[in-house]
Parts: C-alpha cells; structure tokens; sequence
C-alpha cells in the first residue's frame, strides 16, 4: 500500500505550503486565495499574517499527480495568526506540557485517519542562521561531520557546549508539538518532515521577508555557517522524535546540491521549499510507507 | 659637601616613610612616565595581582584593551576566563610563560597544543587550565580556541599603548620534550604528571631579565608607541618546589623578579617600574596589607596600591574621595571596597591549586 491509497492528514506551520502547493489549488479552501498579498513574501505565503486558519481543517483530493499523492487529504494548516501548539508549566521540577486548543482541534479531525504527516514549526532557527548580527563565529558540526571544519581567526570558535543550549531552544517547539501530536493520536502513524536545508546564495532574493530590514543592516551569515545551523536543528529535531517512535523525513538528496544546500530552482523565499519542492517530499513519504511495507 | 646633601626629600627613608599616614607616601617616585586615563589604551597581564589593575581601570573610566571577550551566543558561566585581562590567557606567573605565549602569538615558535581529556570526556587546554575552566567539547574545538587566542593575543598590540605586566613566579614545570612552560605543574588541576617529561624549573635571574628583554622586544617591533610597566605581585607562594620553604623561596622569587625587572628598566626606555610589592610588603606597611595566612593581599592592601597607582600615574584622586584615607589602618576604609577586593582575590589565584590541603576542587 503507497500513500495514494490512503486518507492521510497534514498538520503544518509555513513548510507545509510547499506539500500542498504541490497537489494544486488549496488557498480557497483554506480561505486564503482572496486575501492580500504580504508584498515582503512571494504569492505562496499569500494572507499568511492576516488570516487565522485556526485550525480548522479542510479535505483535498488530489488528483493527476505526476507523482504519489495522497487519496485525500485532511489538512489543518496553521498560518501566522493562529497560536501555539502546546503550552508548558512547572509542577514541581516537572515541566507539565499540555496541548492547546487549537492543536486539540487539529487532533479531533484527524481521527480514524492512519497517517498524519506533521511539518509542524521548522523555521526556529531561521533568524540567526540567515542574519549576521554577531561578531564572527564559528563552531563544529554537532555531528563531527569533517567536511564543515572550523573557520580560522577571526572567527571565534564556539564550544558546541553553548551552541547545543541554543539549538535545543530552538527546536524544542517542534519537538514538543509534535511529540504531544503523536501522545494525541496514540492509534495513528505521525511522520514529521523536517524544513529544508538553506539556499547556498539567498542574497539574490529579492524578497527578505520579516527580515528584510535586520538582513538589510546585518547581511547574510556566510553559507557554510548557515548550514552548520539548519543541520544542527533538523538533527535536534530528529534525534528527540526518532527517539520516541516518531519517523521523520528530511530533504530528499536529489533536492540538494552538492554541498548540501537546497538547489535554487526548488526554493520558495528565504527558508521554504516550493511545490516542486513539496511533489519530491510526497515521494519521499511514499518511499517511506514502502520501505515500511 | 657631600653627594647626598642636594637629593630631595624622597631620597631618605626617614623624610620618605616617617608618615603617620601610609597613604600619603610617595611610593611611585622615579618614575620614567605617567599616563592618560581619556587618550592612553591599558592592556593588563602577569600573575593574579594584575587583575586589579585592569578591573580598576576599566571601572574609574580607562579605556583597557579586551580583544578576546565573551561571544555573545556564549552564556556566562563562572570561571570562564574572560573580563579578568586583555585577552583570555588567564593568570601568566612567570617571565617565561609570558614570551613563549607572544612567540607563538607572533609567530616565532609553533601554536602549542597541550591538551589533556578529563574523565567527563571534555578537554582543557594545560596552557590555561582555569581560564577556560569549562574546557572544550572536542580536541577539534580546543585547537581551534587555542589558534583564536593567539589571534586575540596578537591583536592586543595593534592598540595597547600601555602594557602592565605584574611578574608572580620564578618556580615553574617544563614539558622537556617540547620545550614550554606550563602555568600551573600538569596534575594539579588538570592533565597527568609524567615524570619523565614534565621537570621543575626555577628561573634565575638572568632568565628572568633574558625573557622581559625579549618579550619587551617582539611587542616593541610591532609596536613602538607601547610602553611596559612592569610589578611584581607582593602574593607569597603557596607552595615551592626548591629543597628549602616556601618563605625562603617566596622572598627568593621575588627578589629575582624585582631584580630582573630593575635591570629591564635601567636598560629599555618604554620600560618602567611600579612598586606594588614594595607599598605591601615593605616593612613601613609592618604586615598590615596582608591576610591572616600572611600570603595574600587584603583588600585594604590593593585599595592603597590602585589609589597609588592612579594618583602617582594618571594624577587621579583616590577612588572614593570621601573615604578615609587609605590603608591607614584596617577597617577605616569601606569595607565594602575592601570585601569587593578580597573576594576578587580569593576567587582568581589559581595558584592555590598546588596546595592540596586548600580544598582546591
């Protein structure tokens, strides 16, 4: 059984527009087609800040897909407006998380539904892997990987003792949300996908998004450095889900070029992946049920 | 007639140190150059002594050269090292240690890498074991910090039009087959003693003066405008190697320092003295400046030598002028100055790790 013959639900923040982007017209359902244009954002991300989907989900089926799509699906898509996901509070030492209600929500429509595909937060790390307020830095790979070795003076190297402190922060949205996801629909298969990895050069974008004015006094962080943050979340990301039973998927490697960055064509803006973008992680979803089989 | 008839006032001990007010001595006289607290750039070394003076310089408005600062991405932990010199050497006790740390920074001698693994699997680099007390994750990452440092030393020069180095030690431990100084001997804090590589070394004095000239030289190149102050830290020794006590060799030690220092500043120019250990330890102060363990320096002792160095140098008042002179007695000053002081003292001397009866972690 592939995905295309089931009825799969899609829960996601910005990264999941590329997954639907890529099955066809969705903005009316999820009322967003009339919306204005945020002129900082490209049209995928039209009426992103002003409308509030607020968790209420709508049902596509897609169809001539020059790829494997799902047979229908439940989608809860959660723009700007709408809130957090889980809450957290200390009882005792013990941090309590618990989910909001519009995650709640969100849950409630996903039932009797087999697989949920969460593209849930992913773009926590965005702000300082793209701008460059902060004296020259570097640090190694959190994995050891010896193709991004330490940049020389003056960069100063930061013990991954301090950056792994800021990545956990950083992923700890994701990793919460979706881990209250999967303990919501305990019956249910959650597949997480991971955001992509940056563009080598995203200086030629026109559009800089909310960042537009700090990328404007700061400039990019260099590539390499930019990388070294997207790995470190997505791994964050991985390593607490994969730990709990939660598979997740990352860029698909022809998506990538040859070091590692997200090729250009399939861009969408300064972090997300565009509908072709999306057609490649459907298939890579696929894959995944396959593999499973 | 006689040669002695025409010196000033200054020039005999009983018009220079028959004071009923010990802050009111002019310790500082003979000295070749004063400063400018708003124009001159203070960059700040040597043995745990010297911390005061950069911490007092910054605080009554100089301007001290920091090249090597916490990044911003980095959460401040205690004992990291940083806001305690112009770069993050920490405590630098002895002549040799200095030059063999701006030989490498200069590029005169290779980058040492000296680094042990510590049983929770992180790694300290034996040049300066307490300054970066949290150590590194990886052996990658303590080269890399150790390479940056260097930068970060070299750069003090390009600034610095003032370097106060404070010399601490002549006792010191080699590593013989690569031919360096460590600052403090490799097993106390952190690292493995290997006998048959690490050797006890006490500088004489010719090695001290050898080493301020070379040192005063390299910086000197590259930056002709600089000029050195040196002192010699009135802290005792908490432990000495020698066959003899720790007394004998404290007062050895720092006899040679003094000499070494002396002769460096009859010889060079841009190199001047500045009597911090004589105000603590000379007999005018009858003991008073120290704690009760007669090593360290109270807070009272440092309150006088800063107020001396910034009235005699940079022609400031003392540091709370409504105060009480200082250092007349203890207790008359603030003892909240005084308590600031000596719980800065108390924390940064590393050396205290060679006593193991101290409780040094």
């Amino acid at each position: 059984m592939g995905i295309s013959d089931l009825r799969v639900g899609l829960i996601g923040h910005s990264h999941a527009v590329c997954l639907l982007d890529a099955l066809g017209d969705w903005r009316d359902r999820a009322g967003l087609s009339t919306a204005a244009q945020d002129q900082r954002y490209g049209e995928a991300f039209r009426g992103w800040f002003d409308v509030d989907t607020g968790g209420d989900a709508f049902t596509l089926a897609p169809q001539r897909t020059t790829f494997p799509a799902p047979a229908e699906l439940v989608t809860c898509v959660l723009t700007a407006k709408v809130g957090e996901m889980t809450t957290t509070r200390n009882v005792g030492k013990v941090n309590e998380v618990r989910i909001t209600p519009v995650l709640e929500k969100c849950v409630q429509q996903f039932r009797n539904i087999g697989l949920v595909v969460s593209v849930l937060h992913g773009n926590e790390a965005a702000s300082i892997g793209l701008v460059d307020n902060h004296p020259p830095y570097d640090f190694a790979p959190l994995d050891d990987d010896d193709a991004l070795p330490l940049a020389p003076p003056p960069f100063q190297p930061i013990d991954r003792i301090y950056i792994s402190r800021w990545v956990d922060s950083f992923a700890r949205r994701a990793i919460l949300a979706v881990t209250a996801l999967q303990r919501s629909l305990p019956s249910t298969r959650v597949v997480h996908v991971l955001p992509p990895p940056p563009l080598e050069d995203p200086a030629r974008l026109v559009r800089r998004e909310l960042l537009e004015n700090l990328l404007a006094e700061h400039g990019f962080v260099r590539p390499l450095l930019r990388l070294k943050w997207s790995l470190a979340y997505r791994a964050r990301v991985r390593t607490a889900l994969e730990a709990q039973g939660i598979q997740v998927i990352g860029a698909p490697r022809a998506a990538l070029t040859a070091s590692g960055f997200l090729r250009e064509d399939l861009g969408e803006g300064l972090t997300h992946g565009n509908g072709h973008y999306g057609a490649m992680l459907w298939e890579a979803l696929d894959g995944l049920l396959g593999a499973a089989k | 007639m006689n040669p002695y008839q025409e010196l000033p006032a200054h020039h005999f001990w009983r018009s220079q140190i028959s004071t009923p007010n010990l802050s009111e001595i002019d310790y500082d006289t003979g000295r070749k150059f004063t400063f400018d607290i708003s124009a001159d750039n203070f960059a700040t070394a040597g043995s745990c002594f010297s911390q005061h003076f950069g911490r007092e310089v910054a605080r009554r408005g100089g301007r001290l050269v920091t090249t090597e600062t916490r990044h911003p991405l980095v959460r401040p932990v205690p004992n990291d090292g940083y806001d305690l010199f112009s770069a993050r050497y920490g405590n630098i006790y002895t002549t040799r240690q200095l030059c063999e740390l701006i030989d490498q920074a200069f590029g005169f001698r290779e980058p040492i890498f000296e680094f042990a693994q510590r049983k929770d699997g992180r790694w300290t680099d034996l040049l300066r074991p307490r300054a970066v007390g949290w150590g590194f994750t990886s052996f990658e990452e303590a080269r890399a910090d150790r390479i940056y440092h260097l930068d970060r030393v070299r750069a003090i020069f390009d600034t610095a039009t003032v370097f106060v180095f404070t010399l601490g030690l002549t006792e010191c431990w080699e590593n013989t087959e690569e031919g360096f100084v460590y600052p403090l001997c490799p097993g106390t804090v952190e690292g493995t003693f290997d006998g048959s590589v690490h050797r006890f070394r006490n500088l004489g004095y010719e090695e001290c003066r050898d080493d301020l000239r070379k040192f005063c030289g390299r910086v000197r190149s590259v930056n002709p405008r600089l000029r050195i102050l040196l002192t010699v830290s009135p802290v005792m020794l908490v432990a000495s190697y020698e066959r003899r006590g720790a007394l004998q060799s404290s007062i050895a030690s720092k006899s040679i320092l003094r000499a070494a220092a002396d002769a460096c500043c009859s010889e060079l120019e841009s190199v001047d003295y500045f009597p911090s250990f004589e105000i603590i330890s000379g007999p005018q102060s009858r003991g008073m400046f120290y704690e009760t363990n007669h090593r360290d320096v109270n807070g009272e002792g440092v309150s006088l030598v800063m107020d001396v160095f910034f009235r005699s140098r940079l022609g400031l008042a003392r540091s709370s002028p409504g105060a009480p002179a200082a250092g007349i007695q203890p207790g008359q000053r603030q003892a909240e100055e005084a308590a600031r002081i000596a719980a800065a003292l108390q924390a940064e001397c590393d050396e205290i790790f060679l006593d193991p009866g101290l409780g040094a972690r």
